[in-house]
């Protein structure tokens, strides 16, 4: 048994690449071992931005013999008909070196096949190896590569310069894009740069070797270390370290951790809290320093890669990087503020938001007039609706202002902020930033009622003026993202504090797009059927069964609230007895009205068999109540009451009276009757015509 | 160091690293990458190995000459080393260390960036360098110019000088830079700024640029088919010029950005197109040595 150590010594991979990639090696490299029958006691990673590293415990030193079977030709084509080996089969034992009559053949799920059962040499693990390990490398997955070497078909996230294989004492020579392996790492390349020699394979030596060298290639250990020095460092201000994802982040950004506090002129604190964090921590990967009460402190902690003897001319460098950030960001906010924000909707007409569908000045009228309209559709009382319309009137004038010019990604909250600034009323003010929400699927809804209105007007403005223009989805093109407003608008109607009919809010917002749009006709119906099938999406990753949604959403799905409430009664139906019996009764009766023109409703003279008759009895006894239970939304109440009256009756009626007869006017009559049954039930609360009863066993 | 000895330094230094040492181009464009001599030779089988100081302008960071930090016109020092060599990272940071950076005491940074320039459809990976926390300079591995993958890759390294000149000098402001002895860089530049910033903004005639894009397309374009692939390419950066313009006017929205950057984007590619044709048929003469290894 040995230990096997491998390195590849590379130039500064991404922070987020390290640790997939490490996992990936490690899983390569095991199933390596396994598959050359070298197997491990178990693997061990390390990782900093120039190196990764897996380590394997107790590799043999060599293979076993073994056994290995090799398939050869089909088996009708390896024997001849009186069972004796054809020229193939000779051919094929020849080239494994045995006698035919050591071949046999096998049942796979292909057919039968001529088979070999072969002793094959254990071979030594460092020949194996030396095959095996290259590939491990070069399969490694990084969400982006690169080429390096001129004609090489070998990737990697950046290049590699150093590869260190050791099984034990000896080197696993192989050679990938021009680099070949050795027992040679890199130290820090500042604090230690050159070369140094492992002398085997110890794990503990590597990493020993390494931190004198002045790396720290234990990731948690890493971590560990910065954690502690920021934590003593914000426990001085009486604050606790948060920022965990940063800290991950930071983590594998540096070699030789240590931190540096810095401090940043305390009228910045003035700019908004949102410009602070956003220059700390997305563009210089600070940490933003508070104090017990959580307030903002005008300090940051910065992780480098150098000794702390260097901390003060590291401070400084940083401490005038962050002013000159902060310096930008404060002359944007003067000159922002010299008007109010409300004064900037005219130079919305210089920002084209789609060439035929106008300026964001444009945009911005028709969320006036569409948020209105939802509004009162949502039953909002007029001074509500007052706000929905101012902030209409202001959720995209920050666009045209120097700091989402140079924070793009405050767009809406730097709104919000100049909005408070300004003296605007706070939900208006908070409905600027809400308006973009939910961004992701799982990004937080809009908190306020105004902002839930503006943002489901400016989604579906946006699908209504793209579909209107040919700009709705395909496949993987989605320029405008308009699956995600549409997921967005679902969750606001299903999960939020608005609600509007789908089919009156498209109506709405495809009315306001501009006159002669190139795809307008027949508009509302395509959007209609997108939403159905982002609803669609919506329910069945919620865990819904993709029938119960389609039943469910073919009785309609203008309320996509009504949808979930009607669909949480037909799963809780479906999970229990008498669901068979009640979808028998939708199918049955729609199965006999399926290919049949019923016209006309329920001619109670023509009934004259007794089934037939105590039907129409019974439906005259409960349609009214089921209907009322319906609209009542009582839609468990409902389905019980239909089975109770329908169960057994339908089954009846079908086991004595024949529907189809040559009597067209009888026929009609009775189809006409099994159409009202069916219709109660399938136009108010499901069709159920549409669920897959599973087989029983 | 001044800002001129800065410029000095880096030729010298790249000079007696194999570089030839051009000029900049005459065109108004946004970076040193736009320059023929990284565009359009970085395409192709043919070795090149250069360095260039490339004024650039950025019409939309303009900031009336009031801003310590940002400039509408600044210089970039631009290398391009292809292939690019094993120690092309080494070979950066030694370019500090003749610029008197001490590479123990600061904290130098290779900090990931996906580098893209979606007007030439070109892309690479590689880092933004940090000192101090200061970005510096930008070093890409090119994989893609044109919309076409290249082979073989070379490493390109963007100085942004005035950037560097501030860390060397410790100076907050850029204007108080000093260029050379007794001149600072607002003594050279500042009135530009003032001027430019009034012209980019409030003054450039909106439709005469939509205008002059829709014929500078055209002319490239029409080069293309007459094979004059050099002039052609002129008109590339002209095209992308007139955009940058509009963009500071605040004339082209959001979404229409990505129709105005496809468009500069095929130009670009035409051409690069037509260069490797056109290198092919003369039977790419820098691989026969001698210019630059």
């Amino acid at each position: 048994m040995a230990d096997l150590l491998l390195e590849i010594g590379c130039e500064e991979l991404p922070a987020g690449y390290i640790r997939p990639a490490l996992e990936q090696w490690a899983g390569l490299v095991r199933a390596a071992l396994d598959e050359a029958r070298l197997g491990c006691a178990g693997v061990k990673t390390a990782g900093t931005p120039r190196r990764l590293a897996v380590f394997a415990a107790g590799v043999r030193e060599a293979q076993h013999d073994a056994l290995v079977e090799v398939t050869g030709p089909p088996a009708r084509a390896a024997f001849d008909a009186q069972g004796s080996p054809t020229k193939a089969a000779l051919g094929f034992a020849r080239t494994h070196g045995v006698e035919p009559s050591a071949l046999s053949v096998k049942k796979t799920p292909k057919g039968e096949y001529c088979v070999v059962q072969k002793e094959v040499k254990g071979r030594p693990a460092a020949d194996v190896l030396a095959e095996a390990l290259p590939r491990t490398i070069t399969s490694i997955r990084f969400p982006k590569s690169m080429h390096w070497v001129t004609g090489s078909g070998v990737t990697f996230a950046r290049p590699f310069r150093t590869l260190l294989a050791l099984l034990g004492s000896r080197v696993i020579e192989f050679e990938i894009n021009g680099v070949r392996s050795g027992r040679a790492t890199a130290g820090h390349p500042f604090l230690s740069p050159g070369l140094i020699e492992l002398p085997d394979a110890s794990f503990d030596g590597y990493l020993d070797l390494l931190r004198a060298h002045r790396v720290v290639a234990d990731i948690p250990a890493r971590r560990e270390i910065i954690a502690r020095k920021i934590g003593e460092r914000l426990a001085a201000h009486g604050s606790k370290l948060t920022e965990m994802e940063l800290l991950d982040e930071v983590t594998n950004l540096v070699e030789f951790p240590n931190i540096v506090e810095g401090a940043f002129d305390e009228k910045f604190l003035a700019l908004p809290q949102a410009v602070l964090e956003e220059s700390m921590k997305s563009h210089q990967r600070y940490f933003p320093v508070h104090d017990a009460a959580g307030r903002m402190l005008p300090r940051f902690i910065t992780v480098i890669n150098r000794d702390d003897g260097c901390a003060a001319v590291i401070r400084e460098g940083n401490q005038r990087v962050l002013r000159a950030r902060l310096a930008d960001a404060e002359f944007f906010l003067h000159e922002d503020t010299r008007r109010p924000l409300a004064g900037r909707l005219e130079q919305l007409k210089g920002v084209t938001f789609q060439a035929q569908l106008g300026s964001y000045y444009d945009k911005v009228q028709r969320l006036k007039a569409l948020a209105e309209a939802l509004a009162a559709q949502a039953g909002l009382p007029p001074a509500q609706a007052a706000l929905c319309v101012r902030a209409a009137e202001l959720c995209k004038n920050d666009l045209v202002t120097a700091m989402v010019g140079e924070f793009p990604r405050l767009q809406g909250i730097i709104g919000r902020e100049y909005a408070v600034r300004d003296g605007e009323d706070a939900e208006v003010a908070a409905a600027i930033a809400e308006h973009y929400a939910p961004r992701t699927a799982d990004d937080a809804l809009p908190a306020t009622i105004t902002g839930s209105v503006l943002s489901i007007a400016e989604k579906f403005d946006t699908i209504a003026g793209c579909f209107s223009v040919g700009l709705a989805p395909t496949g993987s093109q989605d320029p405008y993202a308009l699956r995600r407003a549409a997921q967005g608008i679902i969750r606001i109607l299903m999960e939020g504090r608005a609600a509007v009919s789908l089919a009156a809010a498209v109506a709405e917002a495809a009315m306001l797009q501009p006159r002669g749009l190139p795809q307008a006709e027949g508009v509302q119906e395509r959007i209609l059927a997108f939403l159905r099938d982002r609803l669609y999406n919506y329910l069945t990753d919620k865990g819904y069964r993709y029938d119960q949604v389609n039943a469910v959403l073919a009785a309609g799905f203008d309320d996509v609230r009504d949808v979930r409430e009607r669909l949480e009664a037909v799963a809780s139906l479906a999970a229990e007895p008498g669901w068979e019996d009640l979808v028998t009764v939708v199918q049955r009766t729609f199965n006999i009205i399926r290919n049949s023109d019923v016209a006309g409703d329920v001619d109670e003279g023509l009934l004259c068999e007794p089934q037939e008759r105590e039907l129409w009895a019974i439906l005259k006894a409960h349609e009214g109540a089921v209907r009322e239970l319906a609209a009542a939304r009582k839609y468990r109440a409902a389905s019980e009451l239909f089975a109770r009256a329908f169960v057994a009756s339908v089954h009846e009626f079908f086991e004595r009276v024949f529907v189809n007869v040559d009597d067209a006017a009888l026929r009609r009559n009775r189809l006409a009757l099994m159409k009202r049954i069916n219709s109660l039930y399938t136009e108010r609360i499901a069709d159920l015509s549409q669920i897959v009863i599973a087989e029983g066993p | 160091m001044n800002f001129q000895q800065m410029i000095f330094q880096l030729q010298h230094y790249w000079a007696e690293r194999g570089c030839v040492i051009t000029q900049p181009y005459d065109i108004e464009k946004g970076a040193g990458t736009f320059n023929p001599a990284t565009t359009l030779k970085a395409l192709g089988p043919e070795p090149w190995r250069a360095a260039y100081v490339e004024p650039s302008r950025r019409p939309t960071d303009g900031r009336y000459g009031d801003n310590p930090n940002r400039l509408q016109h600044y210089y970039q020092y631009q290398v391009i080393l292809k292939p690019a060599p094993a120690d092309s990272q080494q070979l950066y940071l030694d370019s500090l260390a003749a610029l008197g950076i001490d590479l123990v005491e600061h904290d130098v940074r290779f900090v990931e960036d996906d580098w893209e320039s979606p007007t030439l459809g070109a892309a690479g990976l590689g880092w933004e360098v940090w000192l101090d926390g200061m970005e510096v300079t930008q070093f890409t591995y090119f994989q893609m110019v044109g919309s076409l993958e290249v082979d073989p890759i070379c490493a390109e390294l963007t100085y942004g000088l005035e950037r560097l000149a501030m860390f060397i000098q410790k100076k907050d402001n850029l204007f108080e830079l000093e260029w050379a002895p007794g001149v600072t860089y607002g003594d050279v530049h500042h009135e530009d700024e003032v001027q430019f910033s009034i012209y980019n903004f409030e003054q450039a005639d909106v439709a005469m640029h939509f205008d002059l894009f829709d014929k500078f397309e055209a002319e490239c374009q029409r080069l293309v088919r007459e094979n004059l692939v050099l002039p052609a390419y002129d008109y590339v950066l002209k095209a992308s010029h007139a955009f940058n313009m509009l963009d500071a006017r605040g004339a082209i929205g959001v979404a229409q950005r990505t129709a105005y950057i496809g468009r500069v984007r095929k130009l670009a590619r035409l051409c690069c197109e037509a260069y490797l044709k056109r290198r092919e048929e003369m039977g790419w003469p820098l691989l026969k040595g001698g210019a630059a290894t």
